[in-house]
């Protein structure tokens, strides 16, 4: 399972990708609750939902 | 008073005969009085007065004799034994049992004295050249050998004291030397013919611990070693055994070992989807835009003076124009975000404006 962190930066929509690392002794959540911003909205996602197409990669945009 | 006395009296007219003539001289017995009666000797008897003596050597009727004191004395105690005698003078020949005095100056030379229990003895002189004491109480002893199985010695220096059979209770030399004695202790230690020697501990004489043995030493309550053995070591230190926290971190710069060390590291693949390939106190990649990361640290660092170096992939073949660079709003500005856990670096096209993804993205923190 490959997840990622998805939150609101700017205009835009920031992407943390997890390293297998920390993963090892952390979960996902934990890893979201310290590099996402504080106070910052954020979902958890499937590596498979992120567009591979990045012509357009700052129109990219946050939805709840 | 008479002082004869023949048993053969005469009456007047009395016929004398032959036989009673005889009675008067075979019958003859003098009377103590003839003694008692003398003058009493004024001066002190010397070994050369003279006393009469009846020499029985010659037979029972033997003659009167003349002997001196001196020879009176030394005959008898040549091979007599005698009791309750009071011997002032040197004791040279004999055996003598029972109680005696002797003298505080007298030297005996050669004697075999079987017991001294009694009396008190206070001579600081007395020598005793080649003899025997068995059981005596000696205050002092300062010459000769003696040799005896219970003797008590309250002072004094003994050359040659043996003891085969007895005790020695109490042996006090303050300030002598007792240049040859054996003794056994109740303990760890014995003293043999005047040498000293400890009883083993356990441990086998030698030389333990080498570069690649290390020594494993016992010691009991004593201070004394026990046991002894050695272990291996690798001369190197075993793997994973140096962590992190026993690098050097002298402040001496040639000894630091520590500073030399990267606190984090990472290497991702940032064209489309992240992908990290390997790091080290990484959490995370964040992608924020096209060529613009930020590196989130696991463990948070020291502070965020730290220098920072990139690798990426060339523009093109044989192109450099593109760099890697911590994120800043200028070149003098200060970085957009550059904490104690997180970097945030951004790739850029030197020929254009604008950010560009890199497939081969090396971030290390030192």
């Amino acid at each position: 399972m490959n997840k990622k962190i998805i939150y609101p930066a700017g205009e835009g929509v920031a992407i943390i990708t997890p390293t297998p690392s920390y993963l090892l002794i952390h979960t996902i959540e934990e890893l979201a609750s310290k590099d996402v911003p504080a106070g910052k909205p954020f979902k958890i996602v499937d590596a498979s939902e992120i567009p591979s197409d990045r012509t357009f990669r700052n129109a990219w945009e946050y939805q709840e | 008073m008479a002082k004869f006395n023949t048993g053969q009296s005469f009456a007047d007219g009395d016929q004398v005969t032959g036989a009673k003539l005889n009675n008067i001289v075979g019958l003859l017995d003098i009377y103590s009085g003839l003694i008692a009666d003398q003058t009493a000797i004024a001066a002190t008897v010397s070994t050369a007065d003279l006393l009469l003596i009846a020499d029985t050597d010659a037979g029972s009727s033997g003659a009167a004799n003349k002997v001196t004191i001196q020879k009176l004395l030394n005959d008898t105690l040549t091979g007599g034994t005698f009791t309750n005698a009071n011997i002032a003078e040197q004791l040279t020949y004999g055996t003598a049992t029972g109680n005696r005095t002797v003298s505080t100056t007298a030297t005996i030379s050669t004697a075999t004295i079987t017991r001294l229990t009694a009396g008190t003895t206070i001579s600081t002189a007395a020598t005793i050249t080649n003899g025997t004491i068995t059981t005596g109480l000696i205050p002092t002893l300062t010459a000769g050998t003696t040799t005896g199985t219970a003797g008590i010695f309250t002072s004094g220096t003994v050359a040659t004291l043996n003891s085969t059979t007895g005790t020695i209770g109490t042996l006090n030399s303050t300030t002598g030397t007792i240049a040859n004695l054996s003794t056994t202790l109740a303990g760890d230690f014995t003293i043999s013919q005047g040498t000293a020697t400890l009883a083993t501990s356990g441990a086998t004489a030698g030389t333990y611990g080498s570069v690649t043995a290390i020594p494993f030493i016992t010691v009991d309550a004593k201070g004394r070693i026990t046991s002894a053995t050695t272990g291996t070591f690798s001369a190197s230190p075993a793997d994973g055994s140096i962590t992190f926290a026993k690098l050097s971190t002298s402040t001496t710069e040639a000894d630091n070992v520590a500073s030399r060390t990267a606190r984090a590291w990472v290497n991702f693949n940032g064209n489309g989807t992240v992908a990290i390939n390997s790091d080290f106190n990484v959490s995370s990649i964040t992608d924020n835009n096209i060529g613009d990361y930020t590196v989130n640290f696991s463990t948070a660092l020291a502070n965020a003076n730290y220098a920072v170096s990139f690798g990426i992939n060339s523009y093109a073949a044989n192109n450099t124009a593109i760099q890697c660079c911590v994120h800043s709003p200028s070149e003098v500005g200060t970085p957009t975000l550059k904490t104690d856990s997180q970097l945030r670096i951004a790739i850029g096209n030197g020929g254009s404006t604008g950010n560009v993804d890199n497939s081969n993205v090396s971030v290390i923190i030192l």
